[in-house]
C-alpha cells in the first residue's frame, strides 16, 4: 500500500514537471504569435522590401552553405564508415579534429569567417563569406549522420551485396546509400535549421550594413552572393539593435519561428515514415 | 559428367583471427555436384572454413588465411589466395547464402536482378529470363510471379526471403553454393522446401552446406565433414571426413558417434 502510494506521488511530480514545461513552452509560441502576427496580416507585409529581401537571402545563404557543405561532408561520412581503417592514427586525428570543430562556438567560428574569408581571402562581408562559414559549422554534423546511417544498416547487406561479387563501391552504392538515405536526409533538415537559426557567424561575416539598405531601396538588389547581406536572424538582430524596431523584430521572429517549426516536422515525418 | 572431380580442395588451411588460431589443418576435398555437409559443434570453424572459400573472411578485420584452397572451374584450376585473383568474379562463380535472409530493400525483380546488372546485363529480355530462370530454379516463381514489381522483399514470408537469397545467389549463374546454416531461422516446412530444392539444385552445382541440424545433414548431403574444437587451443579441427552414409553408420571417431547421437556437442 506504502509503496504504491509513494509510485504515484512520483508519477504527479514528474506529471506537474511535464505539464508545467509545456504550458511555458506553449505560452512562449503564443506571445511570440501575439506579438508578430499584426504585421503578416497587414498588406504592408509585402511591401515590407526588408523582409522579404532577408528571406531571400536566408535562402541563398542554405542552398550555398549546403552545395558546399554536403558533397564533402556525406562522402567524408562514407569514407569514416565503409573505408577507413579505424586502427590508422591518421584517421583517428581526424575524427578528433571533426569532433573539436562540433564543439566550436560559433562566435569563435564566426571570427575565423571574418579573418580568413572576409579579409585574408579579400571575400569582403558577404552572403560568400558568411556561406563558407557556415559550412563549416554543419560540416561537422552531416559528417556524423551520414556516418551514423551507414553504420545503423546491417552487415548482412553488406555481405550479401559483396557475396554476389559486387566491389566496395558499388554496394557502397546501389545498396547501402538506399538505406541511409533518410538518415542522411535527416540531417540534412536539421543543418538547414541551424543555418536559418545561426546569428552570432552573420553578424561578423555577413555584412548587413545600412549602405546596403541604400542601394537596396535603389532596386539595386543584392541578390549576387558577393554582395553583404542579412539573414532572418541577422534582420531581427539590426531590427531591435539598430533600429530599436521591436514590433517588427518580433514578426522577424515569428516567420524564423514558423520556419523552424516546419523543418521539425518534416523532420518528424521522415522518421515516422521508416 | 565424371563423378571423382574435386570441385574444391582445401590444403594445409589455417586461418587466424588476429592472434587467435580459428582453424588448424584442415584439408577437404569437395567432390563436383554433391551435396558436402559440415557439421560440428559450436565455434568449431566450420563457418570460418566455408567462408574462406569465397573469401568472405578478407572482410574481417585482422584474419590471416595460411595453405590453399583451390577451386576446379571448367578444368582450370584457380588458386582462391593468389594474389592475382579477382575476388569479385571469384564471389561471383562461388555463391553464398547466409544464416538469416539477407534480401535488399527493393522489389523481388529487383533483388533477383542485383547480380545480373552488376555484371553488365542490360537488355530487359535477358535479365527477365535470367529473373524468372533463377525463381523458377529457387522454387519461388510460382508464388510470386505476379508481384514480381510491386511487392518489396521485405513483405515475403521468412521461408520465402530465404528462397529469394537463394534465386539472388543463383543469378549470377555460380558453379558452387555455400550455405551459412541457411535453414536456421526457418520453420520446418520452410527448411523441406529448401532441402527439396538443394537436391535438385546439385544437378547444376556444388553445394556446401554448414548446418547444425544433424537429420538435415544425413537427409541431403552425400559427404559430411565433422569438426571439432581441440581442448589445448581452442582452434578448430576436422576430425572426420566421409560419405555421409559412412559417417552415420560407422562413426570412426568416438566424438563423432556422441555428437551425432546426440550425446553431446
Amino acid at each position: 500500500m506504502f509503496k504504491n502510494l509513494k509510485e504515484n506521488f512520483v508519477y504527479l511530480i514528474f506529471k506537474i514537471i511535464l505539464i508545467l514545461f509545456l504550458l511555458l513552452s506553449i505560452s512562449f509560441f503564443l506571445y511570440i504569435g501575439f506579438k508578430g502576427y499584426k504585421d503578416i496580416f497587414n498588406l504592408s507585409f509585402f511591401s515590407n522590401k526588408n523582409l522579404i529581401y532577408s528571406l531571400i537571402s536566408t535562402i541563398q545563404i542554405i542552398i550555398l552553405s549546403l552545395g558546399i557543405a554536403c558533397p564533402i561532408g556525406i562522402f567524408a561520412g562514407i569514407y569514416f564508415s565503409e573505408y577507413a581503417d579505424n586502427n590508422n592514427k591518421i584517421i583517428k586525428f581526424f575524427r578528433l579534429c571533426i569532433q573539436i570543430l562540433n564543439g566550436i562556438p560559433s562566435i569563435v567560428l564566426g571570427l575565423f569567417g571574418l579573418a580568413f574569408f572576409v579579409f585574408a581571402l579579400g571575400f569582403k562581408q558577404s552572403l560568400l563569406s558568411a556561406s563558407l562559414t557556415l559550412s563549416i559549422m554543419i560540416l561537422p554534423l552531416i559528417i556524423k549522420t551520414t556516418e551514423e546511417s551507414f553504420r545503423t544498416i546491417p552487415n548482412a547487406l553488406k555481405e550479401a551485396s559483396l557475396a554476389l561479387g559486387a566491389t566496395e563501391t558499388e554496394t557502397v552504392f546501389r545498396v547501402l546509400l538506399p538505406y541511409a538515405k533518410q538518415g542522411i536526409f535527416t540531417g540534412i533538415i536539421l543543418c538547414i535549421g541551424r543555418v536559418i537559426s545561426e546569428s552570432a557567424i552573420l553578424i561578423l561575416t555577413a555584412g548587413g550594413s545600412l549602405s546596403i539598405l541604400s542601394r537596396f531601396f535603389s532596386n539595386n538588389y543584392p541578390y549576387i552572393l558577393a554582395d553583404s547581406g542579412r539573414s532572418l536572424a541577422l534582420h531581427l538582430y539590426y531590427q531591435k539593435f539598430s533600429y530599436n524596431q521591436t514590433e517588427s523584430a518580433f514578426t522577424t521572429a515569428l516567420i524564423l519561428l514558423s520556419l523552424i517549426l516546419l523543418l521539425n516536422s518534416i523532420v518528424i515525418l521522415i522518421k515516422s515514415k521508416k | 559428367m565424371n563423378k571423382n572431380i574435386n570441385k574444391i580442395s582445401i590444403k594445409d588451411l589455417y586461418c587466424y583471427y588476429k592472434s587467435f588460431l580459428a582453424i588448424e589443418n584442415v584439408n577437404i576435398n569437395v567432390p563436383k555436384n554433391k551435396i558436402t555437409a559440415f557439421i560440428g559443434p559450436s565455434g568449431c570453424g566450420k563457418s570460418t572454413v566455408l567462408r574462406s572459400i569465397n573469401r568472405m573472411n578478407d572482410l574481417v578485420l585482422g584474419s590471416k588465411i595460411n595453405g590453399e584452397i583451390s577451386i576446379n572451374f571448367n578444368n582450370e584450376i584457380c588458386n582462391v589466395y593468389e594474389s592475382k585473383v579477382d575476388v569479385t568474379q571469384l564471389r561471383k562463380r562461388v555463391g553464398m547464402v547466409f544464416q538469416k535472409p539477407n534480401p535488399f530493400k527493393m522489389s523481388i525483380y529487383d533483388n533477383v536482378a542485383y547480380g545480373p546488372r552488376l555484371f553488365g546485363f542490360k537488355r530487359k529480355q535477358e535479365l527477365n529470363e535470367t529473373v524468372e530462370k533463377s525463381l523458377r530454379n529457387a522454387a519461388l516463381w510460382n508464388e510470386v510471379k505476379d508481384k514480381l514489381h510491386k511487392s518489396s522483399a521485405f513483405e515475403l514470408s521468412g521461408g520465402q526471403q530465404q528462397r529469394l537469397c537463394i534465386a539472388r545467389a543463383l543469378a549470377v549463374n555460380p558453379e558452387i553454393l555455400l550455405m551459412d546454416e541457411p535453414c536456421s531461422s526457418l520453420d520446418p516446412l520452410a527448411t523441406v522446401k529448401i532441402e527439396d530444392l538443394l537436391i535438385q539444385l546439385k544437378e547444376e552445382l556444388t553445394v556446401v552446406i554448414v548446418t547444425h541440424n544433424m537429420q538435415q545433414a544425413s537427409r541431403i548431403s552425400d559427404m559430411t565433414a565433422v569438426f571439432w574444437v581441440k581442448e589445448e587451443n581452442k582452434a578448430g579441427e576436422l576430425i572426420e571426413y566421409k560419405s555421409t552414409v559412412d559417417i552415420f553408420s560407422r562413426p570412426q571417431d568416438p566424438r563423432t558417434e556422441g555428437y551425432i547421437t546426440g550425446r553431446f556437442g
